[in-house]
């Protein structure tokens, strides 16, 4: 039995029946992670002793005849930034190396509580700065489809995880387009939900007005009972609505017959990779199959200012909350005559170069003048953006657009042109910008093997109608194969 | 009114000490390029009206979570000193961080 290709329903399924047992089908993803992932290095802790003990348990409750959760015995990996009791979490920085929380994040602890295995941590941008994962203190991700790419980032050892078949399910950290672009890359689905849908507690923040939690998996109907697990309230973090949630399940069934798609226009196609300019017309066809009318708009002022006002955002954000690693409270400490020079080694020592960058990109913008004339600019910017998507979707039911103007990029392509790497987030950040709902939806491949996917976006908290759509399309356009990590090399070679 | 900038050396330094962070003077350059290149990419965002505009705020909540204003039993203790990298009885045991006289000053690292 092949378990690595089940997907987390069938696991689930599978399990509460007694078809298989949740400790057969974590040795089986476990022995797949030891095998293969030396070629991509997406997995930086394993936590096999909890993982079996939490399997077990799960395999006890189904022969008691206890209701072992939604998502019993199914394996999942979690980003390095997400707080997981009793195993160390790293942000993949050094100023976070040796440091193992107290808690599971309240996402982490939603997971084990619906009887999902945590079977380690996953590979990242140090700290989420980047889209590329490859400033981690634990070395490169590789792309699964083609080694010589990069699998996108921050949340790149998630996605390249899910695509290598390690676990059919794996948490992430979106702040600018963090999940989508990395399952863009690996050819998966991710979902950045609203803000506000998913508890941010015990996620170790790069900038809270745009964070939010997402999975990443390998089809639509696993996507949506992930959403079911993962939202709701919590009283740890107040930013998290407490509204009643439909199924998000039951709703991703409802079709899309009669609503309004509108597809986006207005940009420079000619700056977009053509294979992803055609997996929009696909989409697109794929809507208009399943019954939806599609139409176009426009959306001039987020196309032009998004990339610009996020960064603004963003990096004034991470300013602020990275100040607490100062060698004392948290994190690497070094020594220093004075209390300042401590501070100083500490942070020089613990952050690596992109994260220092940013950090001082970041003070820069909220120091007298800078702050007048770029970060509250920047703040007012945003209102106009989100209110360009509400009056969008006044008059639409979603919309569909690329997520990222590129296909994987070329390993070291960030050392050569860092401010082309920002600007591949000129699509996907609007989405955190104005705290929209969103999924990067593969739509299939190249010839070459490179997978295109588009982003989906819908008004704040329709996250249920977004699910429906994009089920809807994953229902034409089929849904991703495992990435053949067998093959040495992937596609590339 | 809205004025474009550039940062210099000196406004470098300065923003150095604001964020607690060294750099080698040789990689000055770089990150003066680097920051300049970001706020060039803003400029054109100054340019948009945004005079009736109020900054961003999120205000789309449904349902505030809200948890009840009382105190709450917490039984970690032990676990958490169990795990200090030197435990002293009730206590942690930490090396003096500041005012040390047996280190030297270092150059930029």
């Amino acid at each position: 039995m092949e378990f690595h290709k089940l997907s987390v329903l069938e696991i689930a399924e599978g399990v509460k029946n007694g078809i298989w047992r949740a400790s057969e089908i974590l040795s089986a993803h476990l022995e797949r992670i030891r095998k293969f992932d030396g070629r991509i290095n997406s997995v930086v802790t394993l936590s096999e002793e909890s993982a079996r003990k939490e399997a077990e348990a799960v395999d006890r409750a189904v022969a008691e005849g206890r209701d072992p959760g939604p998502l019993a015995g199914v394996p999942f990996l979690v980003k390095d930034n997400f707080c997981t009791e009793g195993i160390r979490t790293t942000c993949c920085s050094k100023m976070l190396e040796d440091w193992i929380p107290d808690y599971d994040a309240t996402a982490v602890k939603r997971m084990k509580e619906a009887g999902a295995v945590l079977i380690g941590k996953t590979n990242m941008d140090e700290f989420a700065m980047g889209s590329t994962t490859e400033s981690s203190i634990f070395g490169p991700t590789l792309n699964p489809r083609d080694h010589s790419r990069v699998p996108g980032g921050s949340s790149g050892g998630s996605a390249a995880a899910v695509a290598a078949g390690f676990a059919p399910i794996a948490l992430g950290s979106d702040t600018g387009g963090s999940v989508r672009q990395p399952s863009a890359f690996c050819g998966v689905q991710g979902m950045k939900p609203s803000y506000g849908q998913i508890s941010r507690y015990g996620i170790v923040a790069y900038a809270s007005s745009l964070d939010q939690v997402g999975p990443i998996t390998r089809n639509m109907k696993d996507m949506a009972a992930a959403i079911d697990v993962l939202t709701g309230a919590d009283a740890n973090d107040t930013t998290c609505d407490a509204y009643v949630r439909p199924s998000f399940s039951d709703a991703a069934l409802s079709g899309i017959k009669g609503k309004k798609v509108a597809v986006l226009t207005g940009f420079d196609s000619e700056s977009i990779d053509r294979p992803l300019v055609e997996a929009i017309d696909r989409a697109a066809e794929h809507c208009r199959s399943a019954g939806a009318e599609i139409v176009r708009a426009a959306l001039p002022i987020t196309m032009k200012h998004a990339v610009a006002c996020y960064y603004m955002v963003a990096l004034g954000d991470a300013s602020s909350k990275l100040a607490c690693f100062d060698g004392m409270r948290y994190g690497h400490h070094a020594d220093g005559k004075s209390l300042f020079e401590m501070y100083k080694r500490s942070r020089n020592q613990g952050f690596g170069r992109e994260v220092r960058k940013r950090i001082l990109i970041g003070t820069c913008i909220l120091t007298r003048g800078y702050y007048e004339n770029y970060y509250v600019p920047a703040t007012k910017v945003r209102q106009m953006i989100a209110d360009e998507y509400a009056e969008l979707f006044r008059n639409v039911d979603a919309l569909i657009c690329p997520i990222s103007p590129a296909l994987p990029y070329r390993k070291g392509l960030v050392e050569e042109d860092p401010v082309r790497i920002y600007l591949g987030d000129a699509f996907s950040s609007a989405a955190n910008l104005a705290g929209l709902p969103s999924v990067s939806l593969n739509v299939g491949f190249t010839e070459e093997g490179l997978p295109t996917n588009v982003q989906l976006m819908g008004p704040r908290f329709g996250d249920a109608g977004l699910l429906a759509l994009a089920l809807a399309i994953e229902n034409e356009a089929g849904s991703p194969a495992i990435a053949e990590i067998e093959k040495k090399g992937g596609c590339g070679e | 009114m809205i004025k474009k900038m550039v940062m210099d050396e000196e406004r470098l330094r300065e923003v150095l000490g604001f964020s607690c962070i060294g750099l080698p003077e040789e990689e000055y350059a770089e990150v003066l390029d680097r920051v300049n290149a970001v706020l060039r990419m803003c400029d054109e965002m100054q340019e948009l009206d945004s005079s009736n505009v109020s900054p961003f705020e999120w205000d789309v909540i449904k349902a505030p979570a809200r948890r009840k204003d009382s105190p709450v039993a917490w039984n970690g203790r032990e676990r958490l000193l169990d795990r200090a990298p030197v435990r002293e009885g009730d206590f942690f045991r930490v090396p003096r961080i500041i005012a040390r006289d047996d280190i030297e000053p270092e150059e930029e690292e």
